[in-house]
Order: C-alpha cells, then structure tokens, then sequence
C-alpha cells in the first residue's frame, strides 16, 4: 500500500518538474497575434488610409476655419482660429511622422525585395507629407526622423531649404523608379488600380506619376520667390517640355484622390459624426457662401445645406471673426451636408482642377504651357464640378462673377485665379492656407472680433511637448527659424 | 495549452479512482472533552501525531477516532485552550478536560501557498475575516461586502452597472501603471484571475460604450466562502511571487464539516431590493430653454422653440408658474399641441426612469464526513433585476470539495467551483450616446414626461427609425433599454487536487494543481437609426482564459534544541496562462433586427487576440520559534517569466520577518494579556506583458499592419518592490481591548513604464525600467468588548488608516508622465515630487489677491492656460466602526465607513450645471448674475466686475468642462454601510420540524450616503475598456442602496 502510494506521488512530482522547465520560454513569447516581418502590401493600404483622415481632418477642423470656409457657431471663449489664435502644435504632426513610420517600412522593405514602385510610393507619400509639414512648422525633423528603432529619441531639426531640396530631388528619383510595366505584386494600393495591366501598360503606375509631377509643380510654384537659391524657373519648365518624361493629371481619373470604400474598415473619416458635431458646430461663412450664391455654383448643393429664410430656400452664411458675445442660433444657417460624411471623394490629396489652376498662374507668368490662362482657368473649375459630382450650367462660365477677364491687369486675373483655386482646395489639406500665405489670395475680410494684434498666422507654433521631449531640436530650430510663434514667416514665404 | 488541460484531468481521474477505495483500520477510541469548568466543548481537533488523520467534537463534546495502536499519541487542541499530548495506551475511552488559555489566542492565519500558521508567529500583517462578513448583507459583487473591514483595504467602485465592478488595492498605488496595483485574488491557494476583458471603448463619446462584465473574482459565490486572510504587504506575499506585489486576498472556500455526523444540509434565501440611494439636488423651478420668455414645441404661434438639436436639454427655460404654453402633445403625430396647456414639471423626469431592482439568491449545501474524510456540495441561484429597466443578470454557483485520509499518511483534497452567468442585457456605460446616464442630462428637461419617449419607433417604421421628440442628439432611452443589448453567458470553473503526505514525523510533501478556467460568449446588438449606427451593428466575442499553477512543497519540522523548532519549506510552482479572445464585428446590417454575424453588410471582420504566458519558480522559507516566544522567518524566491528577455528572465527576491511576544519575554503587567511586535523586510519582483521585448507590427483593419506607437524594449529588467513594517499587537484586560498597529514604506523601483517620445522619431512612446514609486502609511485597528454579559454583549472594531504614494522618479529627463486623461479635461499625473493620483487641470484666472477675473464681457475671463493640482483621486485617509450587539437570540450589527478626502472630478455635475439642471444655477434665474470677482483695466489695474449676465451664460462658461477648478470635488463621504438585525427562532419550536439551527435577518447596504459630491457617488470613477480608473466619474449610474431578509436553516 505504502509503496503504491509513494509511487503516485513520485509521478506527481515528476509531472511538476517536467512543467518547471523554461526552455521553452522563448516561444511562449512569440506573439501569436502579430508578425514580425511583413510585406510592403499589408502596410500600404491602412497607411493611405489613415494619413488621407489626417489630412481630411484637418482641412475642416483648422483650415476651413482659418480660411473662413466655415467658423464655429459659437465662440464665447474669445480665441479660436477663426481669431487668428493658433494652438502650438495644433495640425498633423503627431499622426503623420506616426504614418511617415508605416512609409519608412514601406521604403525599406521594399528596397529589399527591389520593387521600385512600392519604393516610389512611398517616396510620394513622404514628399507629400513632409511638404505639408514643413509648410505648417517651418523647420522640421527630417534627415535624422523615424530613428527610434536606432536609438535616436531626440532627432534634430533640418532647415526647410534642406527638406525642400530633397524632397524635389526624392520627386524626380520616384518619376524614375515607376515602372508601368509591372503590377503592384502585394496588392495594398487603395488610391490607384495598380493591380492589372491594360495592355501591357499599368495605367494606375501612370497616374502615380502623374501625381509625382503633378506634386511637384505644386512644390516648385511654392517656392517661386526661391529662385535665386534652387534655379524653380528651370526645373518648371523642364516639366512642362516634357509631358512624356513628366506626365501631369491630364483627366478627372488621374486625381490622387482616396476614394473612400464606405465598407468597414474604410469609412469616411465623418461615417459615424453625430448630426449634433457635423451640422451645428459651425456654419459656412457668408465669404464663402455668397459668390456661389451670386454665381449659383452647383457645388454649393453638394457642401450645404439650405435653410428657410422668410419661407425661400438660401444658402446662408456667417461672420467669421466675430465678437464674443455673438452666439449663432441653432439650425438658422448652412451646414455641411449628410451627404459628405459618406461621400467616397472626400479624401482629396490633389487633383487635376489645381493642376489646372497651377498652369493657368504659369501660364500668366509666361510659362509655356500650351494653353492660355482662360483656358487652364476654365479647365480648373470644369475639373472641380466634375470632381465633386456637380453639373455644371452650359451658361456657367460665361456668366460676369465667373468670366475670366483677360482684359484686367495681370494682377487681377492671378485674383481671380487663386479665388477658384481656392473653392477647387475644399477639403484639401491645408492648401488654401499655404497658398494664401504664398499669393495673398484670396483676401479674407478681418472680423470684429479679431484682436487688433493679432496676425494672420504664417505658421504653427512647435507642439509644446517637445519642450520636454526634445528641448535641443526645439531650441535650435526656434532660433534657426526666427522665433517659434505664429507669425514667424518660413523660409519660403520670406 | 489543451495539453496542460489533460493532464490536470488525468491526475483529477487518478485521484478519483483513489477516492473510491476504502481504507481498513484498526482500534477505535471513543471519548468526551470537557472544560475544567464542566462545561462541553465542541470542535475540539484530536490529531493523530505525526499525521494528519484526525477528528474534532460534536456538538456534545463526544469524539470517535480509530487509531493504529496502542503508541499511537493522540495530540488535543481547541483555541483558547492549552493543547494535550496524549498516549493511547490499552485504553479504548478517553475523556479529556482542557485548561483555558488566556495568554495567547493562536488565531490560525492561512499565509502564502495555502501555509497555516499562528497569528501569534506572523511578522506581518494579516487579517482574516470571517465567512459572515461577505453573505450578511450580500452585494452583487461580493468584494464590496468587504469595504470597511480591513485596514488598509481599499475598494474602487465604478458605478458601472449591475455587476458592480471595483478595484481591489492594498496599501495604495504602488506601480505608475494602475493594472498593476490590484491585489492578487487567491482561492484555495491558487491564483485566480482579475482580468476584466473590456469592450475596447473608453468611458468618454467613443465610438461605442464600455460595458461592465464583471471578473472571475466577483463570480465567485460568497455563500461558498469560509473566510478571506488580507496578506498586505509585500511581508506577506513574497512567497506568492510577482503578482501579489499589490499584496493578496487570499480566499479559503468551505470544505465539509466532520464535527456533525450524518449529513448536514443548510438552507440559506436572500431577498433584496435595490434603488437609487442618492440623486444631485436637481432643480425642478425652470423648464426647457435657452431663454426663460417663452415655451414652445417646435414652432408655434409663440416663437420658435428655443432649444432644439444643439441647445437641447438645457433647462434655462421659464418657470413652472402655471402658466400656458404650446407643449409636446403625445398624441398628435408630429408632437405639436393645438392648445396651450398648464407649464408644470415633472418631477419623476429624472427618477422615472429608474425601476426598484431586485435580487434573489437562493442556497443550498450538504455536508457530510467520517473521520476520514469529507465532503460540502452547494448550489446556489441567483438573480438580479437591476434598477434599469431590462438590465441585470443570473447567475448558478455549484462547488463540491472533497478530503479524503486515505491512508494513515496520505491526504487528498479536491475542490472544484463551477459558475454560470449570463445576461440578456447590461446597460451601456460612460458618457456616450448609447447610454441612459448621458440622456439623463442632455436628452431631457424637468418639462418632459418620461413617458413621453414611448413608443420608441416611429409609427410604421418599427424596427428601422427612432422616435426622438426631444433632442435628437442623444439615442431615445427606451430604444436603449429595449434593443440595444449587451448579452453575455459565461461558464467558469476554478479547482484544485491536492495530495499531502506525510513522509515521516518530520517530513511531509504537498502537491497541488490548480486551474482557473473560463468560457464566456458575449454579443452587442444595435438597432437602426441609433445616432452611432445609422444601419445597425451587431458584434460577437469568445473569451476564453485559462491559467493553471501547480506546486509541490516539501515542509520539514524539528526541534534542535528543547527550545528551539524549525520549521523549513521548499517549493516549486509551474504557472502558465493563456487568453483567447475572439471577436466578430458586423458594423453595418443588412437587415434591421436581425442580430447576427451573417447578417452583415460588408464582410464581417474578425478581430483575434491570443496571449500566453508562464512563470516558474522556485521558492523556499525556514521559520525559527525560540521557545514560542521569538520568530523568524526567512523566504526566498527565483522566477522565471516568459514575458522578460530571455538573459533577465530570472529574478530573486528574499524576505525576512520576525514576531517578538513581549509577555513571554518580559514581565508585564496583569492587564496586558498579550503584546507582540513584529518587524519584516521584504522584495518582490514583478514581470511586465507579454510580447514587449521584440518589434512587431500592429493588425489594424482587419488585414493590414502598422508600426505600433510604443516602442519595444529588447532589454526590459523586472519590477522591484520593496518594503518593510513595523507592528504591534497588544490586547489588554483578558483580550477585552486589542489593538493593532502597523505602520509600512514600500519602494518601487526599475518600473516598466511606457515613457512618451517625440513622435518625429517615429514612435510616441517607448518601454523602459525606470521610476521609483513610495509609498507610506498607518493602519490601526481597534476591537473592543465593551460590553460582556451572558445576556448582552456589545463588540466594537474601528478601523483606521493612511497611505501616501510618492512619485519620487520617474525616467531620466521625465517629470511627469500622465496616467489617465479625460480628453485633456482633466489628467490623473505622476509628477515628480508629488503623489500618486494627483489631479491636474485648468482654473480660473486670478489676480494678484486671489479673486476671479472676469473679462469685459461679464464672463470669466479665459481660464489659466497653466494647469495646476486640484485634488486627489485618493483618500487622504480611511475610517469606519462596527459595532455588534447581542441580546439573548437577538443580533444587531451596523457598519459605518467612510473616507475623508480624496477628490473626484464629475462629468455629471458639469453637465447638469452647464445645462441648468441642478440647484446651484437657480440664483441669478430672473434678471441675471454679476459674477464674483475682477476685471482687469487697461492700465494694469484690477477693478470689480459690474457687467450683469444672463444666468444660462454665466453657469455655462463657469462650469465649462475643461474647468478642473469648479468640476473636481472632496470626495469625503460617510457611508451606513450594512445594519443587520437578526433573531434566532426558539430551538423548542425548530427541533419539532427537525431544523437544527436558524437564523432569520434583515439587512441594509449602503442605505445612506452622507456626502457633499455633488454627484451620485464619490466611490465612483470610471471603465475604459477593461481598466477601472479611480478620480474621475465620466455619467456613473447611481449607486445603490438594497434591503432585504436573510433566512438560513440548517437541519
């Protein structure tokens, strides 16, 4: 008896040691959830995505505001955008170095596996990116960002000259890397249908360059006032000499735009906003309502939504700008439409309208671009209405508040450029503004409210966390750009 | 992980097998045991020496034990009095008569890895508590029955629903990150989990609400409980390892009891009901509107209604004065009135919505033994109607424990608690669309009827759009109620096999596997047209969780000199846990009402998350007693965690205590009847997650990945804690007055902290050993028997104590790392120099002298852009006092608890005053309110603010949500926490039915609630995603008070 007894717990006790080992402990934590290696593909789809909802957000959260699209619809706080009050920090910094980490993979691994386009879009993205960026804060980190894996928690800042040069030359290096004769192998591309050959062409490759070129004509425009220092004339016109090296958007389905699925996971970023958030928060402005109102631009139906006014139908807008104690009522004035928040066309990163409207300033300045400011004039807003849906009047164009006059100075014609430019940026990042800052256009009126002090912003000032994050980058680049707050102009702006 | 699962299940299919065999034996001996007085003592233990067979007295003092023969030594105890030694000899009748002992009450304690030992030899603080303080006046939850009972014990509700989720901590917050604050739970000597897997939303307008589905812990029935030992500090359970840095609530279930022959069944009913126990002081003098000129539904002849959508739910309207207005009209189709109608309030417009909720629970246990062995079986029911209509939950507990002897050396135990728990509906919580606390203050007015919401579809749009006559914002509370469901069932089994053998008079090994299992299905269903899911949602998720520890400890005992003994432990301990969770997402239906997977619009996306992890160690104590008068105790423990990198995997920590009884030592006077101080050093090691030490990358999406935001951290060291206490136990006058004393300074270093980076280098934040965390503190107990006659007795405990965690470093370069935020509101952060829980927020301007400043408007001025400390989420100390009062067959008890200070920051209060719901916004209602305070000239001086404002202005921007200032409270409270009156039928009458023993009470929990908080609770706080977060109530539900009747039989 005893020994049967003593033979059990032997057993026992054996049992015990056996699952006392830890040899196995290095797969236990193996994670069973996630990988540790992965193909460019599975990173792509997600990072277009997330980065386009930034930039989406963006737009109606600070530039529509700063840019009297809209203003808020009650302000009692005395600050606000609309005030030319800017938060430090405020913008995508945050989101998009964190979607610029899932871009750096893209790059890197793609290198590995030598598949030149995922390399070139990624290299897109990060111009783009980094061009909104730097245009927001001025100096950036740039050269030594996305180094954590490194070590590097504290990167330093580059100059904007630096960032700009590069990402010109990073622009030119992608336009070569697309091959048009290949499909994207792991798929993930949700912008273009780069995963068919038509013909033996891949047409969405083509659009990629297209985007490339398309982008960087937008860049070099930015920094017209920089001739001297980049030689922009030359590398303008080298675009616009070859339109088979350097394709731009030539139709409405060239435009880099994400087309929102509408199907889970890939909502419009406005899928879910409460009608309270999305209608009553803010109002569009009676600056950006009534020359639409006057024109009768079909655009207006598909942004706003009417209200009732003395028993009539009218697209109504606010003040910007105004004094405290002005508190809009509720459900009196033009809103956003329940439309937008799923519209797939929402997630706009540039489009053949503003190619357009870039060409039509070309073309005035004495670039040769084939056509005449009218024409790219008028391209610009048919590129628009198309772009969002509208219908426009055979009758639209020709009428007095739309007609290019080519008979006013130059300086008025770039006027009347840059006001439709501006319409054809509705949702577009924070374009409006950067173009703003470059043109002076559109003239925005100064609300009451304003405090006499207060500038129209050039920049954003530096997130306040980098005070304790990164107090040698924060301090370094303070000084380098001439002080961090919002009036500080950045380089290419001086 | 399924092969684990076989072999607890074979060696359980062994041990059965054993079970069944029956064991001869020899010579039986039969005997009374007596005091010296004469009087019977019942449950006397009569030890075989040298093993662990054994029998105890019955009711009449009478015991039967067989015995091997005639050297068998036969060792007596009972507490309170001196043990006997005992040779058998030829004799085949014993009776023994026991002195008392006055000088020592050797209390016995069960401490770490299920070790029993004298309260007298512990070198820390212990408390244990008996099974009368969990099921006398029952909760939901069982572990807030434990509020107010220990020292130093503190439980964090978070008026989450009917489960009643809290937080466990002892001795305050010792780790930056709160999860790991928790105290071990430990039932039957095996780790169970607290786990609380969440919805994955947070408390504050997410895209969906948390969901409170309670634990492991709070499944366990308090019925099966026998008593719980509170092991605080890391003194206590280093031999528990890293996860009871947080100290341990170390849970003994009841086994069945030998001392009654035959089969003893207890019967035990358990009716409560439940409501509101506190309500905000809600005004019900203004109704609905931006302005107090007019009313109107809609528009009418009047005017426009002047607080539609956005304005909605604010009560700055007129005042109920009688008067006529054009109101909601049920009965037209568009809600419009065609007449004016009396303006009156409804007072119920808050409280209608509420129910009087309703628990049974309903027990019954068999119990049954021989001397051999013996065995409890128990059922119990029990249902909850919460106070939301539709909400609540059931539950089915089934336990069985099993001891059998079966040989003169070899002990087996099994225990296995099966639990089953489901639901059809738990409410939604947080402040978010869905849930019935966020309408409750913007979805409604004193004007409107509750009833008015019914029906909840539009008429012949059933099933496809809501009815919203007032503000279409929040969701309509019936659809809430009724069609957005939160189902779960869960099935859960904790057990354990156990053999003990007793190698020789020295010797004697145990072995012992436990495991804590659980299955749980649980879905959220969301109809058409809610606010959040225009077309619907329907979700599902398996969660199942699994851990098993097994151990085997070798004790050995002697005595080396006649003074000296030693007692000496080795062990070894196998953990290994594994989670599974899987989730099913349709976020858009194609069909409206029809709630499943299948039914998805867009493909349904799979959401799976598998974690594993395994700690082994190996561990060891010696315990010197010199002459039963000085202990010391030496542990020591290695572990080796999955979840560190391989090369630091491995981590040490030892302990020592020691208990010195200065009655023994010294010569004291008559009235102290036992003194004994105690001092111990002890550290413990605590491991981090798994799958933190290499790069991965994040599934999002379904099928994509990204980079994740924290960085990994290939070089990640343990945690280390720790800590050292000084104690004193002394009672006075024949144990009439006891008090205890331990003061305690725990130190937690190289914490595993997620520090934040500068984005630009990629990450936002990165791992790293950093930190070190103080914490200090007081607790006092104080019983007494102030009254101590045959017929009346009257017992007092008071309980105080005080902790204070200091944030002495964080990572290098770091001076505060935020620890929770509410949208930037408020934030709960670790600064450098200050306290764990400090609260931070903005403030009013103010001017040199301290005044407010207004702007010019009449309005204060834009608040301080510099955030400073407001309060604390914990309490600067805790207190409550229990008393007993026996009568003859009659019993009354009332427990009192309370906190003095500790802040908390409502979302609700903000709310309601914002929106003119309460009565701190009536002053000023007719002809405005100059505010109280300055404006500052343009010369730099600051003169009185005369510029009169409309009283809906004015509240509105000074209780404005980023206000930490006005918004964040003293959340000192006083709470009568359980009175309970109880009578015992006459046994004249009872023995006629053949009930042996009854006991017939009624009970109250939380019945009052005496606070200045504004809002419902200051026990609250709230759930993100499965974390419970203290300091900061985000629209709590109310909290409860219950009253009901106990019966118990036991025959």
């Amino acid at each position: 008896m005893k020994n049967k007894f003593t033979y059990i717990i032997a057993i026992l006790v054996m049992w015990s040691l056996i699952t006392s080992c830890t040899k196995n402990f290095e797969d236990i934590n193996i994670d069973p959830n996630r990988p540790e290696k992965v193909n460019p593909g599975v990173i792509l789809g997600q990072m277009q995505y997330r980065i386009i909802n930034n930039s989406v957000t963006a737009a109606r959260g600070f530039t529509h505001e700063l840019m009297q699209v809209d203003a808020p619809r009650a302000s009692t706080s005395g600050l606000g955008l609309h005030r030319y009050f800017v938060n430090p920090g405020a913008g995508v910094w945050n989101s998009f170095y964190q979607n610029l980490t899932d871009a750096e993979d893209i790059y890197t691994i793609a290198d590995r596996l030598k598949e030149n386009n995922y390399k070139a879009i990624a290299l897109v993205y990060k111009c783009w990116a980094y061009s909104i960026l730097t245009d927001l804060y001025g100096d950036v980190p740039y050269s030594q960002a996305i180094k954590a894996t490194e070590g590097n928690f504290k990167p330093s800042f580059d100059k904007q000259k630096d960032i700009y040069t590069q990402i010109l030359k990073d622009l030119e290096t992608a336009n070569g890397l697309f091959d048009d004769t290949k499909i994207l192998p792991y798929g993930g591309d949700l912008v273009y249908n780069t995963s068919v050959l038509t013909g033996d062409k891949n047409v969405g490759i083509q659009r990629w360059k297209k985007f490339t070129n398309s982008l960087r004509l937008r860049l070099l425009l930015r920094l017209s006032k920089k001739e001297g220092e980049l030689k922009i004339k030359d590398q303008i016109t080298a675009i616009l000499a070859d339109v088979v090296k350097y394709p731009t958007f030539a139709t409405n389905a060239d435009d880099a735009i994400f087309r929102y699925p509408g199907t889970f996971p890939y909502f419009n970023p406005y899928y879910n906003a409460r009608t309270l958030d999305w209608r009553e928060g803010t109002y569009f402005t009676e600056f950006f309502l009534n020359p639409m109102n006057t024109s009768a631009d079909p655009r207006r139906a598909i942004w706003a939504i009417p209200v009732m006014v003395a028993g009539v139908s009218t697209f109504r807008g606010i003040q910007s700008g105004y004094p405290t104690t002005l508190e809009y009522v509720v459900g009196q004035n033009s809103s956003y439409t329940d439309a937008l928040k799923t519209l797939p066309q929402l997630g706009v990163m540039m489009t053949l309208a503003e190619v357009e409207f870039i060409k039509a300033e070309l073309s005035l300045k004495g670039y040769i671009t084939g056509k005449t400011p009218k024409a790219h004039y008028e391209a610009g807003i048919t590129a628009s209405m198309i772009q969002w849906g509208a219908v426009m009047p055979a009758t639209f164009l020709t009428q007095k508040s739309i007609a290019y006059d080519a008979t006013v100075d130059a300086e008025k014609q770039f006027e009347q450029i840059m006001l439709q430019k501006y319409y054809a940026y509705f949702f577009v990042d924070y374009q409006a503004w950067f173009e703003k800052r470059r043109t002076g256009y559109p003239v925005l009126p100064r609300g009451t409210g304003i405090p006499t002090e207060n500038k129209f912003p050039s920049r954003v000032p530096y997130p306040t966390y980098l005070q304790s994050l990164n107090p040698e980058g924060l301090a370094s680049a303070t000084v380098s750009i001439g002080g961090d707050n919002s009036d500080t102009k950045v380089w290419w702006e001086k | 992980m399924q092969k684990n699962l076989l072999k607890v299940l074979q060696t359980f299919l062994i041990v059965l097998a054993i079970l069944m065999q029956s064991i001869a034996q020899n010579n039986t001996v039969i005997g009374n045991v007596s005091s010296v007085a004469g009087e019977i003592i019942p449950g006397v233990s009569i030890q075989i020496k040298g093993t662990n067979l054994g029998t105890v007295t019955d009711a009449k003092g009478f015991y039967k034990i067989s015995v091997d023969g005639e050297k068998t030594i036969l060792v007596v105890s009972s507490t309170g009095f001196t043990s006997q030694t005992i040779i058998v000899g030829n004799r085949s009748k014993i009776d023994v008569v026991l002195e008392e002992d006055t000088k020592t009450l050797d209390e016995v304690i069960v401490t770490a890895l299920g070790i029993k030992r004298e309260e007298k030899s512990l070198g820390f603080a212990a408390q244990t508590i008996n099974a009368h303080a969990v099921v006398d006046a029952k909760s939901n939850n069982w572990v807030n029955t434990l509020s107010g009972k220990v020292a130093g014990l503190n439980i964090q509700g978070v008026g989450g629903g009917p489960m009643g989720s809290s937080r466990i901590t002892l001795r305050g917050e010792s780790s930056l990150n709160l999860e790991n604050n928790q105290a071990l739970i430990v039932v039957d000597g095996v780790p169970i989990s607290s786990k609380i897997t969440g919805t994955g939303y947070t408390s504050h307008l997410s895209a969906d609400s948390p969901v409170d589905y309670g634990s492991t812990v709070s499944d366990l029935n308090p019925d099966d409980i026998e008593n719980v030992t509170v092991l605080k500090g890391p003194g206590a359970t280093a031999l528990y390892g890293s996860r009871a840095a947080g100290g341990a609530l170390v849970i003994t279930t009841k086994t069945g009891a030998r001392k009654d022959r035959g089969i003893g069944v207890t019967f035990n009913s358990n009716i409560s009901v439940e409501q509101v126990n506190r309500y905000p002081d809600y005004q019900f003098e203004y109704g609905e509107g931006r302005t107090n000129t007019y009313y109107s539904y809609l528009n009418s002849a009047d005017g426009l209604n002047t607080s539609t959508t956005a304005g909605a739910g604010r009560a700055w309207g007129p005042k109920f004065n009688g008067q006529n207005y054009f109101q909601y009209n049920p009965n037209s189709p568009d809600g419009k009135a065609t007449e004016r109608t009396p303006w009156v309030p409804y007072n119920n417009y808050i409280s209608g919505f509420f129910q009087t909720g309703r628990t049974v629970s309903n027990s019954i246990s068999l119990e049954g033994g021989t001397d051999k062995g013996s065995a409890r079986f128990s059922f119990t029911h029990m249902k909850n109607e919460w106070i939301i209509p539709n909400t609540g939950f059931e539950r089915i507990n089934a336990a069985l424990s099993v001891n059998q002897q079966l040989s003169s050396r070899l002990k087996i135990i099994g225990k296995a608690n099966y639990t089953n728990k489901q639901s059809d509906n738990l409410p939604a919580a947080g402040y978010n669309n869905q849930s019935l606390m966020y309408f409750l203050m913007i979805g409604t007015a004193p004007n409107i009827n509750p009833a008015w919401f019914n029906p909840y579809w539009q008429s012949g749009l059933e099933g496809v759009q809501q009815r919203s006559p007032f503000n279409p914002g929040p969701d309509n509370p019936y659809l809430g109620m009724n069609e957005m469901l939160n189902k779960m069932n869960k099935h859960g089994l904790i057990g354990n096999i156990s053999a003990n053998y007793q190698i020789s008079d020295k010797f004697d090994i145990m072995i012992r596997s436990g495991l804590d299992m659980s299955f749980e299905y649980r879905s959220q269903q969301r109809p058409f047209s809610m606010t959040k899911y225009p077309r619907g949602m329907f979700r599902e998720q398996n969660v199942f969780s699994y851990e098993s520890n097994t151990d085997f400890l070798l004790n050995y005992k002697d005595k080396i000199k006649d003074k000296i003994t030693v007692k000496a432990s080795v062990g070894g301990n196998a953990m290994s846990q594994t989670y599974d969770f899987a989730g099913l997402y349709a976020d858009q239906l194609a069909q409206p009402g029809i709630y499943q997977i299948s039914n998805s619009l867009d493909q349904a996306v799979a959401d799976p998350l598998k974690t594993r992890k395994a700690i082994n160690s190996v561990y060891a104590t010696t315990q010197f007693a010199f002459d039963e008068m000085i202990f010391l105790d030496f542990t020591g423990r290695n572990d080796w965690s999955s979840t560190l990198p391989f090369v630091n995997n491995s981590f040490f920590y030892p302990s020592v205590s020691s208990s010195f009884l200065l009655n023994e030592l010294f010569k004291v006077p008559e009235s102290i009847s036992f003194a004994k101080v105690r001092a111990s050093w002890a550290q413990v090691g605590n491991d981090t997650r798994p799958y933190q030490t290499v790069r991965y990358y994040d599934r999002i999406y379904s099928n994509s990945f990204t980079n994740p935001s924290t960085l990994f951290n290939a070089n990640l060291k343990p945690e280390i804690t720790s800590s050292y206490e000084f104690g004193l136990d002394l009672r006075l006058f024949k144990n009439r007055i006891g008090l205890d004393v331990a003061f305690y300074n725990n130190d937690s270093r190289n914490q595993i902290l997620a520090i934040p980076l500068d984005p630009t280098s990629g990450f936002s934040n990165a791992l790293i050993n950093a930190g070190l965390i103080n914490s200090k503190g007081v607790e006092v107990k104080l019983t007494g028997k102030i009254v101590n006659n045959s017929d009346f007795k009257w017992n007092s405990t008071a309980i105080w104590s005080q902790n204070r965690s200091y944030v002495r470093e964080l990572a290098e370069g770091i001076t505060n790392q935020t620890i929770y935020s509410h949208s930037g509101n408020v934030t709960i952060e670790a600064r450098v120099g200050g306290l764990m829980g400090d609260m931070y927020g903005r403030g009013f301007q103010r001017s040199p002298d301290g005044q407010i400043i207004y702007s010019s408007t009449g309005l204060p001025a834009q608040l301080d852009p510099t955030v400073k400390k407001w309060g604390n989420a914990f309490a600067d100390w805790k207190a409550s006092w229990s008393n007993e009062f026996t009568y003859q067959g009659l019993k009354l008890s009332v427990l009192l608890d309370g906190q003095m200070g500790g802040s908390m920051y409502s979302q609700t209060n903000h709310k309601n005053n914002t929106l003119g719901k309460t009565q701190v916004t009536l002053p000023g209602r007719e002809g405005g309110i100059i505010g109280d305070g300055v404006v500052l000239q343009p010369d730099g001086a600051y003169k009185p603010n005369t510029v009169k404002v409309a009283a809906s202005a004015y509240y509105d921007n000074y209780y404005q949500i980023s206000n930490a200032e006005v918004n964040i409270f003293d959340a000192s409270f006083l709470k009568i926490r359980e009175v309970r009156f109880e009578f015992s039928l006459p046994q004249s009458l009872l023995s006629r039915i053949g009930v042996r023993q009854t006991s017939v009470a009624v009970f109250g929990r939380d019945l009052f609630n005496f606070t200045k908080f504004p809002g419902f609770d200051p026990e609250g706080g709230n759930l993100n995603n499965g974390t419970l977060t203290p300091g900061v109530e985000l629209a709590q539900f109310p909290s409860v008070r219950s009253m009901g009747v106990n019966l118990t039989f036991k025959f």
